[in-house]
């Protein structure tokens, strides 16, 4: 089928004939109003493609008959229209700031005045100076509503939330980059990038359908620009990564001080192993006065500074008719694991785009990444928070233990749930190697020039990821930390995705009307791919060893999946304008999937706008330079949830299969549950404002938004079940407010400088779930009228402080608790503590984000600060409350400084004897103590630059060299104990986790 | 403008093109999923296939580790073995603080009901087969087969109610109304069970059976005697033992210590076990418990070790010492520092809050495993019901009638080398059941409370070597139903049917 069609497209571009014809010429300057030269602006002969650029002295030569008409356009300024004559002189007037910049938007482009929805765009310029090895991690703090939750692995992107929540699947948002959908953009490098449009309401993402339930964002690779010399840029940095905010862990001492107030007879054994075997004293008949020669700091043994480092090199340029960019950038983050794990990237890009006729315009990008991440072993975080530190990395004396001689904790009478942190990170060896291509093909026919025109575009995303983890043999700990044999695993994983995309665009004007329409269709496909094998006894030593093939041949487990999802779309879009006063826009898109039962969804919008500014009544309003009202409605789709829940109705394998005497019969288990789903629904409302006042020099930015998410998939249990069964049964709100103001102005001649603030207030709510008043998952509920995930246990309302108390209190009796326990809030007032009284305890969902941010240039200098924070979320602090697995665990310096000491010592802490004892610390009781405030503030980013600038050596002008200085989030300030309030798992459960690195980097930036 | 003509005309009938021409383009069958074929159910040769999945629904659901400890830890001789890990336990077991949230009850119930729908599933499949053939030989295998699903489901009803008391009847998997029945109607459904497994199962042991180990008549004899020693119906309980005893099928194995490990394995004295395979090679897959035998492994170093819970109080091995006990102590003691008759020695943990005997009826030596083997228990088979429980049923019964107990209880004394009684009394019957039957399935908790007894033996400061205070009632006969049930369904906290 998809091949007729493009043998079609090649016989209709081969059958093409053409001719057309050329005309004089005239000159002329382009000057602002204080007479300055304007360089780079773009002159063009309307309803063609003839067009150039200003000179560096403003002047321009075009090949056109005097009294056609042209259009001189420049970033900053109004468009100026007029018919041609020789030697004209033409005067750019300052634009209100931004309104004249094009925006991409779904399938074309258009003017910021013109558009009926906030779009943001960030620049290349914006991301830029952050170093980071995602791009949109540098998105963080700068764009309201779009929350980004940072990851310190190296090479792994993070989470992003445009506007909340909204689905309890998946909420992360489509990335289209050159036409092309992705889920993440983390093969990007941030220099490959031209510019971002973030689309965060209806009337802007609608016309994604059912990918745009989340937001989307487009990205444009780089480009290069008409009629220009090639412009050579070098851009680089090199840095150095250290861990902050690292969780100050008891000391040996304090260690044997708590377990010992608890327990003297259960726990001293171990510590006085510890100091038997390691040294130390126990002859004093005070425990508080034992000595400790060992005292591992198991986090510090496992940190390092490590560096970051990234090159780039572009090249752009363009004739009077075609255009081009070229450009590679290599990035290496070594992580600050002090183990082997890194990630390097090798990014290769090119774009062309050529009017090769006046009625074709065709073009390509590209864009090749290979990379390699080497995985640290993350739950080593976790073992060095619960590891004690009375016993050493290295034991020399342990012989048992081997590739080296680790410590380890079944020497001191530990248990096996202390595995030897360090060993942990040091035997694990995880690489993936990914090769990705991009590419974009597309061919532009103008119809009727710059009136209609049709597109056809091609996308492929191809993207191969070559796993290996090998497991050597080991031996620390029994059962928990050996191997005696060596294990290998192997996957080679994937994706082939493609989209055609074709449109068709109109757009004219008459008198004070203006309209556009545009239709288009567009097919898709994505497959994936995985293939794995696991074999055991494999040769170790060397990498060249690492074949499945050298293992033993029995046992060798093998796995083949995949999938393919096809998807059909017809998607319109019209808007009319009256006066550059009243916009209207409606799209509307139908889109097909093979991949759900029902097969077709609609997705409509429809926004307006309303510029009061060029109001007549209001021009005499100085105040105000610019003001527009806007409100949209659509419906968005959602499909990154499953196509069908159930298990599969007949279950066979050995799973299912009796055992009769040593050997299986063939069994088979029927169960009935299945559900067919099908996609989560948005319908967002958006209504907001731009003001631009203060002669040009505050601009601010207001939209309220509520997107409700209808058919959320939710899986509650089956009745009496284990199994959980997927259903559309789910309706979740999100509402609230983004807002961002920015103001710019100038001191004098050389000091300019801006501030920015922007805050989205966001209320999520679960409203319905399909008639259950509550869904439990783990430590989280969800429960209507409440946040989605919300925390569930008990509230802990203070200490038990004396035997009196706990003697008059009949909870306490019943369960022989002691001074020092947590006693818990009776939320049902029937006198007795029991699972009935538990409550919501918030979620990691914040309420507000923020970000501030300032900048100034002074003569050569430049400086940049910018600032994030997060309010009104709630994390858990699972680390701690893991001591119910184990009471040896560690303790973290907060609350061995804090504990119940004593009657009266504190009303919030629990004694030492209390966290061993599972009323206190269980995952069955969870409570408030664990649930902890994730608000921070963060410094994001600060940089500063000095320029190098016109200096000349003799006749020859040196390169612009820019070098900066840049500290990337130096300093969070946070009340949890934790390594960071950037969690990983969406539901907010502090587990284990990457710790927060500060970056400290020098720049430069070299422009030929 | 002819292009612009060619162009326009061009573009719009292609897009006319590709609208029309892509109509089947969705139209796309799943990859790597060959649709399930519906089961052919006149395939009768297939239809022991159903059967077969509710013994591995038993296996996997039945022996996850917390239904163990769940199940035998409220007694006056086994507690959970650790203080530090799984708190609730020690809170439930010693100290009869029932904690309607702890996570272990709910998957108890899960796990069962989940057998109760494989069953209810697999006896739908049988009636298709039976529905598809008039072949009498087919039909009277059917019948068997529907017998032993329902001896599996009676099974974990069983379970159910001496964990819960009253429970929901599920008569179907879809069913509505999930209110619970009486535990007296309970009771009656599982007899209901059993009673159609008495007429339609063959009158063999387990290990004569077509599928080595599968249930019999006799398996279910034993487990409606078991319902009715509950209920207080001795007749029924020594007719039906008496049946049992007097067809002369099975005896008891000679061997007590072997009885529990390899050699044991579907024994003549077995009635009822949830098996396990390595298929004899010491790699490649296995077929396991979910992790009873970790479970209850001891604190030690290399195979022969696991989690380290389940440990026999102090007062139990004295009393036991006391008794003059010896192949039975050796059976079920696995004691810190002690090096076993195979030669495995066990270590024990330093930390002394915890246990320092673990359950030996658990333990399988490293010379009986499979040679490549090394998980704790593996190839080894879960014992549920044995002759030696039947035979100490028949006595009570006897005794309660008025009747002599002596021989079936002598039979049970003499294998354990301890010296006969004559005229044994019922107190003397619930002692021997105590020793007998230690660390299986919890069977001490029920003889005590069924008999009375549990109120003086389980009051405050008699936990745990008197460690813990706060006594057992009549109240604290059943665990709470799991709070996670009764908020996820509601019917739960209805008023129980008849």
């Amino acid at each position: 089928m998809e091949k007729r069609l493009f043998l079609f497209l090649a016989a209709f571009l081969v059958s093409m004939q053409i001719a057309f014809a050329q005309g004089g010429a005239v000159k002329g300057n382009v000057t602002d109003k204080s007479g300055e030269a304007i360089i780079g602006a773009t002159v063009k002969v309307d309803g063609t493609n003839v067009a150039t650029v200003t000179d560096i002295d403003g002047n321009f030569n075009l090949k056109v008959a005097p009294g056609a008409n042209i259009t001189v356009s420049y970033v900053g300024m109004k468009d100026y229209t007029g018919k041609t004559a020789n030697n004209m002189k033409i005067v750019l007037q300052e634009a209100v700031k931004g309104l004249e910049e094009v925006v991409v938007i779904g399938y074309g482009s258009a003017k910021a005045k013109d558009l009926t929805s906030p779009i943001t765009v960030v620049k290349a310029a914006d991301i830029a100076s952050t170093p980071s090895s995602s791009p949109m991690t540098a998105l963080q703090g700068k764009v309201a509503g779009v929350n980004v939750v940072s990851n310190g692995t190296p090479g792994a992107g993070p989470t992003v939330r445009i506007r909340g929540a909204g689905s309890f699947a998946n909420s992360s948002p489509l990335y289209v980059v050159d036409g092309m959908f992705y889920d993440d953009i983390n093969f990007l490098n941030n220099e490959d990038i031209q510019d971002m449009s973030i689309l965060k309401d209806a009337s802007a993402a609608a016309i994604y359908g059912v990918r745009a339930a989340n937001g989307v964002v487009i990205i444009t690779t780089k480009k290069g620009a008409k009629n220009q010399a090639a412009k050579i840029t070098y851009d680089g940095y090199v840095g150095v990564q250290m861990a902050t905010n690292v969780i100050d862990m008891a000391s040996s001492k304090e260690y044997s001080d708590m377990l010992l107030e608890a327990d003297y007879n259960s726990y001293s054994q171990v510590l006085k192993n510890s100091i038997d075997r390691f040294g130390g004293s126990y002859a004093d008949a005070d425990f508080h006065n034992w000595k400790y020669d060992t005292d591992t700091d198991w986090y510090d043994e496992l940190l390092r500074k490590a560096i970051i480092t990234n090159h780039s090199v572009n090249i752009s340029g363009g004739s009077d008719k075609t255009t081009y960019s070229i450009g590679g950038s290599y990035l290496y983050q070594n992580g600050i694991m002090n183990v082997d794990n890194d990630y390097n990237r090798l990014n290769f890009r090119a774009s062309i785009d050529s009017d090769v006729t006046n009625w074709l315009k065709v073009g390509f990008s590209g864009v090749y990444s290979r990379s390699t991440q080497k995985l640290p072993k993350n739950a080593a975080w976790q073992y060095a928070f619960i590891n004690p530190g009375i016993y050493p990395v290295i034991d020399e004396n342990n012989d048992r233990s081997f590739p080296k001689r680790y410590g380890s904790a079944e020497t001191i009478g530990l248990s096996r749930n202390f595995q030897n942190p360090v060993a942990l990170a040091e035997l694990y060896d995880n690489e993936n190697k990914v090769k990705q291509y991009m590419t974009n093909f597309y061919a532009q026919f103008n119809i009727i020039p710059s009136k209609l025109n049709f597109k056809t575009s091609i996308s492929f995303d191809t993207r191969d990821i070559d796993g290996t983890e090998f497991t050597p043999t080991h031996y620390v700990l029994a059962e928990a930390q050996e191997a005696n044999k060596t294990r290998l695993h192997k996957e080679v994983t994937s994706y082939d995705n493609k989209i055609w995309d074709n449109t068709l665009t109109y757009k004219d004007s008459y008198k004070e009307h203006s309209f556009g329409a545009m239709a288009g269709f567009s097919m898709r496909e994505e497959n994936y791919r995985k293939m794995w094998g696991e074999a055991v006894n494999v040769p170790e030593g060397k990498k060249e060893y690492h074949y499945l093939t050298q293992g033993d041949a029995e046992g060798v487990k093998l796995g083949d999946e995949g999938t393919t999802y096809r998807g059909l779309s017809y998607f319109g879009r019209l808007n009319y304008s009256y006066a550059n006063k009243y916009y209207l826009m409606f799209t509307m898109r139908a889109d097909g999937s093979s991949k759900y039962q029902e097969q077709w969804g609609y997705f409509p919008s429809v926004g307006a706008s309303w510029v009061i500014s060029e109001e007549p009544w209001m021009k005499s309003v100085k105040a105000i330079d610019y003001l527009k009202l806007r409100a949209s409605w659509g419906k968005l789709g959602n499909d990154h949830v499953a196509a069908s829940d159930g298990f599969a109705s007949i279950s066979t394998g050995n799973g299912s299969s009796g055992v009769f005497g040593g050997s299986t019969f063939p069994g088979y288990q029927n169960s009935s549950y299945f559900s067919w789903l099908q996609w989560e629904v948005v319908d967002e409302f958006n209504a907001g404002f731009n003001l631009v006042t203060l002669s040009n020099r505050l601009s601010v930015d207001v939209d309220y938004f509520h997107r409700m998410t209808n058919h959320a998939v939710i899986s509650p249990r089956v009745p009496f079940g284990t199994e959980a069964l997927a259903g559309n049964y789910g309706k979740i709100l999100n509402q609230g407010v983004d807002f961002s103001a920015t103001w710019s102005d100038k001191i004098g001649n050389d000091f300019k400088y801006n501030i920015g603030l922007n805050m989205s207030f966001l209320n999520n709510e679960v409203k319905e779930l399909g008639g259950k008043s509550i869904i439990f998952e783990g430590f989280t509920v969800n429960k209507v009228g409440e946040n989605m995930n919300s925390f569930y246990g008990y509230e802990v309302e203070g200490i038990y402080q004396t035997p009196e108390e706990c003697a008059a209190d009949r909870t306490a009796v019943l369960n022989g608790l002691e001074p020092g326990d947590f006693r818990y809030k009776d939320l049902n007032g029937d006198g007795i503590i029991d699972g009935n009284d538990r409550t919501t305890l918030g979620s990691y969902i914040p309420t507000l984000t923020f970000g501030l941010n300032f900048g100034f240039e002074y003569k050569n200098f430049d400086f940049n600060l910018s600032t994030y924070g997060q309010a009104g979320a709630e994390m858990m602090n699972r680390k701690r409350g893991m001591r119910y697995m184990d009471s040896y665990q560690n303790f973290d310096k907060d609350i061995v400084d804090n504990r119940w000491t004593g009657p009266g010592s504190t009303n919030e802490y629990p004694s030492a004897k209390a966290l061993t004892k599972g009323w206190n610390v269980s995952d069955q009781r969870v409570n408030s103590f664990y649930i902890e405030d994730a608000s921070y503030f963060r410094i994001q980013n600060v940089t500063l630059g000095y320029t190098f600038k016109d200096i000349n050596c003799g006749s020859y002008t040196l390169p612009r060299l820019r070098m900066s200085l840049t500290a990337d989030r130096p300093l969070t300030l946070f009340g949890a104990n934790s390594l960071t309030p950037e969690l990983s798992d969406p539901r907010g459960v502090d587990f284990d986790l990457y710790p927060i690195t500060a970056t400290y980097t020098f720049g430069v930036q070299l422009t030929f | 403008m002819k292009i612009s003509k060619y162009l326009s005309v061009s573009a719009a009938g292609m897009l006319l093109l590709a609208a029309t021409a892509s109509c089947d383009y969705l139209d796309k069958d799943p990859e790597n999923s060959v649709p399930e074929e519906n089961v052919d159910f006149t395939k009768t040769e297939n239809q022991y296939q159903a059967v077969s999945g509710v013994y591995a629904k038993v296996r996997t659901g039945g022996t996850h580790w917390v239904v163990w400890p769940i199940s035998i830890i409220r007694d006056d001789d086994v507690w959970s073995g650790r203080t530090d890990d799984q708190g609730s336990l020690v809170d439930m077991g010693e100290a009869y603080n029932y904690d309607n949230s702890f996570w272990g009850l709910n998957e108890l119930w899960t796990q069962h009901y989940g057998i109760v729908k494989v069953a209810n599933s697999a006896l739908e499949s049988l009636a298709g087969y039976a529905a598809n053939t008039k072949d009498n030989a087919a039909l009277k295998k059917n019948a068997e087969y529907a017998g032993e699903v329902r001896f599996l489901r009676a099974y974990a009803y069983y379970r159910l109610t001496q964990t819960f008391g009253d429970v929901t009847i599920l008569k179907e998997n879809k069913q509505q109304d999930l209110s619970r029945s009486t535990l007296d109607a309970v009771q009656k459904y599982m007899l209901e069970d059993l009673n159609f497994a008495m007429n339609n199962c063959p009158r063999v042991r387990p290990n004569q059976m077509e599928h080595a180990g599968a249930v019999t008549a006799y398996s279910a004899m034993m487990l409606a005697a078991k319902i009715h020693l509950n209920r207080g119906e001795f007749a029924e309980v020594e007719r039906l033992t008496d049946v049992i005893v007097s067809d002369k099928k099975f005896s008891l194995y000679p061997d007590f210590y072997q009885l529990f490990k390899i050699p044991g394995k579907l024994c003549d004295e077995s009635l009822f076990e949830i098996q396990c395979t390595d298929f004899g090679i010491g790699g490649g897959d296995m077929i396991g418990t979910d992790n009873w035998f970790a479970f209850q492994g001891p604190a030690n170093e290399g195979p022969i070790s696991g989690w380290g819970f389940i440990g026999y109080t102090k007062k139990f091995q004295d009393w036991a010492a006391a008794r003059g006990e010896t192949v039975r102590m050796e059976t079920s003691f696995l004691k810190k520092g002690m090096t076993t008759r195979e030669g495995d020695f066990i270590k024990g943990s330093d930390n002394p809050t915890q246990t320092d005997c673990w359950n030996g009826k658990a333990y399988t030596p490293l010379s009986q495993l499979t040679e490549g083997r090394l998980d704790y228990g593996c190839n080894n088979n879960v014992r549920v019901f044995r002759y030696a429980d039947v035979l100490l049923m028949n006595a009570e019964a006897k005794v309660r009638m008025g009747k002599s107990g002596d021989e079936p209880f002598n039979l049970v004394r003499v294998r354990a080398n301890m010296p006969e009684i004559t005229g044994v009394t019922l107190d003397q019957i619930i002692d021997e059941r105590r020793m007998e039957l230690c660390g299986e399935w919890g069977d001490r908790y029920n003889d005590i409370v069924r008999t009375g007894k549990a109120e003086q033996l389980l009051k405050e400061g008699q936990g745990k070597d008197g460690q813990i205070a706060s006594g057992w009632t009549k109240a604290k006969t059943y665990y709470p139903i799991p709070l996670e049930q009764v908020t996820t369904n509601p019917d739960l906290n209805n008023e129980p049917h008849n």
